[in-house]
């Protein structure tokens, strides 16, 4: 194993945990500057593909799909993420008005929502970040050897405790403390918990850098 | 104890291993069997884990299947929904035309607000020509749509069907609020849908079904194997308590097995290998005892056969050697003094070594002529009496006493002439032991007293006594620290003694002098 690729599985391994054991895919994303601010752009079509069947199915049925991104900022060589953010995106075909709503969430940028005719745009719209700012160009250092990558972790529809009713957990409230304590030496036993119904992670590559100014 | 007899050569009895075999086997077996306990428990649990999966499984996919025949359900109902919107809007547009009767369109302004007023979930009208809005009635107040309070349903455009308006190209649509509650519960059923594989098992771990199936087997696998855990040392304990006493007395075997009939077992508790420890000390005890004994009677049998030969050789020259020095000194012709004298004082020496070796041949022969012991039931009151009778006077000296209590009433297996003899050979001893030690009055006392099983006979004198480290071999055949003693009266003692299956002990006296105990069975334990 090589210095570069150990140095990868080392960056690996915590990013791995991140994204609920999925292994992390190299994919090629663009990256521009724009005023003060580094603008991604990379899809992430695995996370809604029109070949999964059940997700189609779903969607059809007017069910909203919801997708969560977390994107992280690294320095290349290191292992604690420079920036780090959210989006949630939530797609729902709306029979009443008979169109497909793609809704983008970003952490104090609000909430926008576009809406397309057909399926398959509507997807596209939802699995891409396009021109997503990364982080303020000021806060990165410029030059070739300054070299940076960024992890998506893409969830699909992403699956919480707070999410399920108090009442369905299991040796929780009204049950007997033996069960309780059954539960709890059960819980000591679960190794993989599900984080979605899936998950997808990638990491850019190549690395990218400010040009000197 | 000495010991005349061969015994095998000492070798050092082999150490018991730190882990036996036996405790091996023993913990090998209760762990075995807790290991098919467990193993079978744990198999059920699993078996039942996983029909019980099965269940919840087939459960989960008819609630699936619920889901999706909902779900269609949905859909058919947005269509009718829609269809009857539709509808509303055709017959809203139908009673415009009525009502405005070919009045011109700017004027169906009032038209419009009154179809508002009647239908409560309407939200607008607009009439439109060509796309461009000809007049618009609208509900005022009401929150917009992204607040979620409402789902806005548009129709389909209806055109202006009426002979005034025929070829205007006028057309109505019509914006209906429907109760967002329906498209909630839509969506919880697809919540209900997609999280049905998946269960709560903490307030924040949600966990797959399968994976929750394959912990719980985890789970029991880990308490089978810490209530292994637990069988084992709990096993280890109980067998090494066991086992380690099974392994003592192993021990003690093999060291008597080697020779050693002085090893004996420690103390192992009062269960059951407890009693079989102490029967096993017992048992050696006794065996130690006989071993003394049979060694003694064999040491006493060689000098009684010793003293019979030597009797024999030296008794029958004696006579001859006697009389033919009284022949000597008859025919001495006593021609000359001084040879008469050399004969007197030479015939005197000869009949006085004469007249000692005749005393040595009567010790041998005493020794010698000890009968076996013929056991028949006597009392042991009748045993004093006629020793009494026969023996009363100890000496001549009025200062002599000899004291014999009153027997008890025991009966035992023996022989009275032997048994007398034993008495006569102590009291004997007792007086001629206290004479040695200087003038004085001689005190013997004989008493006995039994208990269930046993009689115990007491000979007791003021003598100089017996110092602890003689007490045993004054037994001893000539073992005497008399002068004039021959050293065969308490071996002739001993030697009935043990005839009679007997021990025979030194003890100190109260009377300050010597103890000889005399323990013998009784014929049968006395009554009380």
């Amino acid at each position: 194993m090589n210095r570069r690729a150990f140095l990868a599985a080392g960056l690996g391994l915590p990013l791995i945990a991140a994204g609920g054991r999925e292994l992390l895919r190299t994919r090629r994303a663009d990256f521009v500057e724009v005023g003060d601010s580094v603008l991604m752009s990379v899809d992430l079509p695995e996370l809604l593909s029109t070949r999964d069947r059940d997700a189609m199915a779903s969607l059809e049925s007017a069910f909203a799909t919801t997708l969560v991104f977390e994107i992280k900022l690294y320095r290349s060589g290191s292992s604690r993420p420079i920036s780090a953010q959210r989006r949630v995106v939530k797609i729902q075909w709306n029979p009443w008005k008979e169109r497909f709503s793609v809704q983008t969430s970003d952490p104090g940028q609000g909430t926008r929502t576009v809406y397309f005719r057909d399926r398959n745009p509507a997807i596209a719209k939802a699995v891409a970040l396009d021109r997503l700012p990364i982080a303020h160009s000021g806060a990165l250092s410029r030059g070739r050897n300054a070299t940076y990558f960024v992890t998506v972790v893409g969830q699909r529809n992403p699956i919480t405790a707070a999410l399920l009713p108090d009442d369905e957990l299991v040796g929780g409230q009204g049950q007997g403390s033996d069960l309780a304590a059954f539960s709890r030496w059960i819980g000591i036993f679960i190794r993989d918990t599900p984080a979605a119904e899936k998950t997808f992670a990638i990491r850019t590559t190549p690395a990218f850098y400010l040009v000197e100014r | 104890m000495t010991s005349a007899s061969p015994r095998r050569s000492r070798r050092p009895a082999p150490r018991v291993p730190w882990w036996g075999r036996l405790e091996s086997r023993v913990i090998t077996a209760l762990v075995a069997l807790g290991i098919l306990c467990v193993g079978a428990s744990a198999y059920l649990v699993k078996l039942t884990v996983e029909y019980f999966d099965a269940l919840v499984g087939a459960a989960i996919e008819r609630s699936d299947e619920a889901a999706d025949i909902a779900a269609a359900h949905y859909a058919e109902l947005v269509a009718v929904y829609k269809e009857a919107y539709r509808a509303r809007a055709r017959a809203l547009t139908r009673d415009l035309e009525a009502e405005l009767g070919g009045a011109p369109v700017r004027e169906a302004g009032g038209a419009l607000a009154r179809a508002l007023e009647g239908e409560a979930d309407l939200v607008a009208v607009t009439l439109l020509r060509g796309g461009e809005v000809v007049v618009e009635a609208e509900r005022r107040n009401l929150l917009p749509e992204e607040t979620g309070a409402w789902i806005w349903v548009p129709t389909e455009p209806v055109a202006l069907r009426g002979p005034a308006y025929a070829g205007e190209g006028l057309t109505l649509v019509a914006l209906f609020a429907l109760d967002p509650a329906i498209e909630r519960r839509h969506q919880a059923l697809g919540r209900l849908k997609r999280e049905g594989e998946h269960i709560a098992v903490a307030p924040q771990a949600v966990v797959d079904r399968d994976e929750l199936e394959s912990a719980v087997f985890r789970a029991i696998a880990a308490a089978s194997a810490l209530v292994l855990m637990v069988a084992f040392i709990a096993g280890f304990l109980l067998a090494r308590a066991t086992t380690r006493k099974v392994s003592e007395l192993s021990r003690v075997m093999r060291e008597v097995a080697a020779g050693d009939l002085s090893a004996r077992v420690r103390s192992l508790g009062k269960d059951e290998l407890g009693v079989l420890a102490a029967a096993f000390n017992r048992m050696l005890d006794e065996l130690a005892a006989a071993q003394g004994k049979v060694a003694y009677l064999e040491r006493v049998s060689a000098w009684q056969e010793m003293a019979r030969r030597i009797a024999h050789e030296i008794k029958n020259p004696l006579t001859p050697i006697q009389l033919a020095v009284q022949n000597l000194r008859e025919k001495d012709p006593k021609v000359s003094p001084r040879f008469s004298a050399l004969l007197e004082t030479s015939a005197e020496i000869v009949e006085d070594e004469i007249e000692a070796l005749r005393r040595m041949v009567g010790t041998f022969s005493q020794l010698a002529k000890v009968p076996e012991a013929q056991l028949a039931p006597i009392r042991l009151d009748r045993v004093f009496a006629e020793f009494e009778r026969a023996y009363g006077h100890l000496t001549d000296n009025p200062g002599d006493r000899l004291e014999v209590a009153p027997p008890p009433a025991a009966r035992l297996l023996g022989d009275r002439q032997l048994l007398k003899q034993c008495l006569v050979n102590l009291v004997e001893n007792a007086v001629l032991s206290r004479r040695d030690a200087g003038p004085g009055d001689v005190h013997v006392r004989i008493r006995a007293h039994a208990d269930a099983e046993e009689v115990e006979i007491w000979v007791e004198d003021n003598g100089p006594g017996i110092a602890a480290e003689r007490r045993e071999r004054v037994f001893e055949p000539y073992e005497s620290s008399r002068e004039q003693g021959s050293g065969l009266g308490l071996a002739i003692v001993k030697k009935i003694v043990l005839d009679h299956h007997g021990e025979v002990r030194v003890e100190e006296s109260e009377l300050g002098g010597a103890a000889i105990v005399i323990r013998l069975p009784l014929e049968r334990p006395l009554a009380s």
